[in-house]
């Protein structure tokens, strides 16, 4: 993972959105620990701080919680919290842009509904 | 805490204005970066900052005190290069006991564990350690030190890329075991960018940016379109303009609000973030006058 100076989205929330993403994808489990920050930021050659802000965001959003002198643990609930907000960023974000590209090679809206059906039933058959 | 502060710094050496009219703030815990082109006045400004130069104007101020000839905050700042001319003839173990001595706050204990780390032997003569050891040699003296203010000039040059990891890495765990303020300047920007929380750059004596690296990154642009499209960006502040063909680059610092970067990107630009190192070369870069 190396996280991505040319994007505008801040290194901080790349940071949450990284944990996120390793919470959806099953790597880390609920309940468990996740890394310490400065653990975190000796692998990602980053500044502790950055990484301490990208953690205390989810901390915030109930994602994590803190156990005092211990570390920091994945919620339980968690999992389902983030694929729902995902879910409504893929919608957002996503599709927007899906249709702003179609919309740049003369791709009409019924056209890209038609390619997706086409896309599922191909899906479908392997 | 103010760590550092520099105000109206200027040195001149014969006919070079080597520093003019400096001033900036560091704040106590950062890691600071000092970036600037050769002959930029970085090695000047931190000689100037532990007072081994005099400026001809201006003051500095260690923990907010002034530094000339303050025993208390001189005693608490150390300033490494990538080589010191006065090791030359010594063994390690001789220097290592001279920093000890001169140290107040000396971490022995931490010593041996980073000798070992860069490989580096007790018995060695500074002189005929290999570059990168040399200055591995600061880097272990600096970080032992002990000092709340710790000044690194170029100190990876010569490290191998193992030994620059291992230093990277060293970096952050001491700031979070003991935080402390350091400035390092350096070259390898896109290489060090990730560590720095804060950056002051120079160009011919002078501070041209100053800013933490948050406010950084949400302020570098790189807008890419055609030619006409400038129109788009009258009034932001514009570094430098490149062009291919009828694709032009458009380096930006600024800020662009939502709305802003929306209406720019229905017009066809593409609008990412600039690295660091960009904006270093937007910044500082002579515009090159490419002959037909």
């Amino acid at each position: 993972m190396q996280f991505d100076e040319t994007s505008l989205t801040p290194i901080f929330i790349q940071v949450a959105q990284w944990l996120e993403d390793e919470i959806l994808k099953g790597h880390i489990l609920e309940e468990e620990q996740v890394p310490s920050t400065n653990q975190f930021a000796a692998v990602y050659r980053m500044n502790p701080a950055t990484a301490r802000k990208g953690f205390s965001l989810l901390v915030e959003e109930g994602i994590l919680y803190k156990k005092r002198g211990i570390g920091m643990f994945v919620s339980t609930g968690a999992k389902e919290k983030i694929r729902k907000r995902k879910r409504e960023r893929f919608i957002r974000e996503s599709v927007a842009l899906l249709m702003q590209e179609a919309e740049k090679l003369g791709i009409t809206g019924d056209e890209v509904i038609e390619i997706i059906q086409g896309y599922m039933e191909k899906a479908a058959d392997t | 805490m103010k760590a550092i502060e520099c105000k109206n710094i200027s040195k001149r050496f014969a006919d070079v204005q080597a520093l003019d009219d400096v001033s900036f703030v560091m704040e106590a815990g950062g890691i600071y970066a000092l970036l600037g082109r050769n002959g930029a006045g970085k090695t000047t400004l931190l000689n100037c900052i532990c007072t081994r130069y005099v400026p001809d104007n201006g003051e500095v101020f260690l923990q907010e005190e002034p530094a000339v000839e303050n025993p208390r905050v001189l005693g608490d700042i150390c300033f490494m290069t990538e080589h010191i001319d006065e090791f030359d003839l010594y063994a390690v173990k001789r220097i290592l006991k001279m920093a000890a001595a001169f140290y107040p706050k000396w971490d022995e204990a931490r010593v041996e564990q980073l000798l070992t780390l860069f490989q580096i032997r007790r018995k060695d003569i500074y002189a005929a350690l290999s570059k990168g050891r040399q200055a591995a040699l600061g880097f272990i003296i600096g970080v032992c030190s002990g000092c709340s203010v710790v000044l690194f000039d170029e100190i990876y040059s010569g490290m191998d890329a193992v030994a620059r990891k291992q230093m990277y890495e060293l970096l952050l765990e001491e700031q979070e075991r003991q935080p402390r303020t350091f400035v390092i300047s350096t070259h390898l920007i896109e290489e060090m960018a990730g560590l720095f929380t804060d950056v002051v750059m120079l160009d011919r004596g002078s501070v041209i940016l100053a800013d933490d690296m948050e406010t950084i990154h949400g302020r570098s642009y790189k807008c890419v379109g055609r030619e006409e499209h400038k129109a788009h960006l009258e009034g932001k502040n514009i570094l430098s303009v490149q062009t291919v063909g009828s694709v032009t680059e458009y380096m930006i610092y600024d800020d662009f609000a939502e709305e802003e970067l929306l209406k720019l990107r229905k017009q066809g630009m593409s609008v990412t973030a600039m690295t660091l190192q960009e904006l270093f070369i937007a910044y500082t870069a002579e515009p090159l006058q490419v002959t037909k």
